[in-house]
């Protein structure tokens, strides 16, 4: 979706208009998810929230405006919001703030499989910031500069977050399995 | 280190390896590569999660179409409602209420129209005038998701002040201003308030609980929250209780 495209679908979406959100909402859902999913590593609850974040995203609309905050910028700043209320409650309820999912979400294949997990692990070893960065850039497809505004870190910030976080999945990996490859 | 990560970043940028000889670089864009397939291969389980979030976006479109224009609601700070799954509480609740309803009753129908103090009264607990203020802080351009509500009370016996903020972007300790018509407010100098990981901070001031320096506003006076960079990121006027 061109910048263009999604300007005039939020004109429309802030009057309202049910094809509008009903777009938006196939356009960043399941990023959104992805992206809550590694914040919390639970599947129902992650289903749940990205649910909440259009429900917000309706309600808050007309206070969003363009001024060098994209769209999809501004629903991740939303969704990372959402999750991080989430991860506090949960914290204060149990005393775990991330919990690792039970099983990862099924691959192509047996191979792809075993190395979708072995990356669900060496991710879940990140820092939040670092695991944060990792899937809005590569998961999720937000640019450096995308990242940057809904982590509200420079987009060197988050360059060198990156590269660090990318380092230490390196040396988790080899450490799981030192025969992966990945790509 | 900045240059390798541009570098990295670039050629993640390319979707292309580093360079052939560069192995580490390079393990680290296949890295990338295949936390892309990850996300590209739980796309079909979504679809079922994706619907009912759909039919959730509609009813909340339809919900706020059919509202007035002008009426704001606002999720973060809606009264918690009373569940029949707290029967303690809502027990609790009705005993007060009988208890306030009858000793006003028993105090004589000139009492009627305060009940709660005609029942503090008659109980022989204090029931001292007070002072309140408070307002919901509206966020600022610079930290534009970011919430927060400020209370005061004056009594003869005590002064409170407290602060409460959330989806604040920025962690460690965050400058509160507090003026009245540009001044300082009495005892508001060098208030800070910490906000932590997640993004949210307390700060609650109670000279029974023995603070020396709290605040004493009133109705009018500006309360500003700063970004540790100094940018104000939350702002309101107190308003009368």
């Amino acid at each position: 979706m061109s910048t263009e495209d999604e300007g005039g679908l939020v004109a429309r979406a802030k009057a309202m208009d049910d094809a509008a959100w009903a777009h938006l909402l196939h356009a960043y859902y399941p990023r959104l998810r992805t992206y809550i999913w590694n914040r919390i590593g639970d599947d129902g609850a992650a289903e749940d929230l990205a649910a909440q974040v259009f429900e917000e995203a309706v309600v808050r609309i007309g206070d969003y405006e363009w001024r060098g905050l994209p769209f999809g910028a501004w629903l991740f700043r939303i969704a990372r919001n959402i999750s991080t209320d989430f991860v506090r409650k949960r914290a204060r309820r149990t005393g775990v703030a991330f919990e690792p999912a039970e099983q990862a979400p099924l691959g192509r294949g047996l191979e792809q499989r075993v190395e979708t997990q072995q990356l669900r692990e060496a991710l879940q070893q990140l820092n939040d910031e670092q695991r944060q960065v990792v899937v809005l850039r590569f998961m999720s497809g937000l640019s450096t500069e995308e990242a940057g505004v809904v982590m509200n870190k420079s987009t060197g910030a988050i360059k060198a977050i990156q590269h660090r976080a990318l380092r230490a999945m390196r040396r988790a990996l080899d450490q799981i399995d030192p025969m992966f490859r990945g790509g | 280190m900045n240059r390798e990560s541009d570098r990295l970043d670039a050629a993640l940028e390319a979707r292309t390896p580093v360079a052939e000889h560069d192995a580490r670089m390079e393990g680290l864009t296949s890295i990338a590569s295949a936390l892309r397939d990850v996300s590209a291969t739980g796309a079909a389980s979504l679809e079922d999660g994706e619907e009912r979030a759909l039919r959730r976006l509609r009813a909340a479109v339809r919900a706020r179409q059919a509202q007035p224009t002008g009426i704001e609601t606002h999720p973060r700070w809606r009264m918690p409602r009373l569940q029949l799954a707290q029967p303690a509480i809502a027990r609790i609740a009705l005993a007060a209420a009988v208890v306030v309803v009858g000793v006003a009753i028993i105090a004589g129908p000139g009492n009627l129209a305060d009940p709660v103090r005609a029942a503090a009264r008659t109980l022989g607990l204090s029931s001292q005038p007070s002072t309140k203020v408070e307002v919901r802080l509206a966020a600022t351009s610079a930290d534009p998701l970011a919430s927060g509500k400020a209370k005061g009370e004056q009594r003869s016996d005590r002064t409170r002040f407290s602060l409460e903020v959330e989806d604040v972007s920025s962690a460690g300790a965050h400058s509160v201003r507090i003026t009245r018509g540009g001044a300082p407010v009495t005892d508001s100098a060098g208030l800070s308030i910490n906000v932590d990981a997640l993004g949210a901070g307390q700060l609650e001031l109670n000279t029974q609980d023995g603070a020396t320096h709290v605040p004493v506003v009133q109705a009018g006076d500006l309360v500003e929250v700063l970004s540790p960079s100094g940018e104000v990121i939350l702002s309101e006027t107190l308003l009368a209780k």
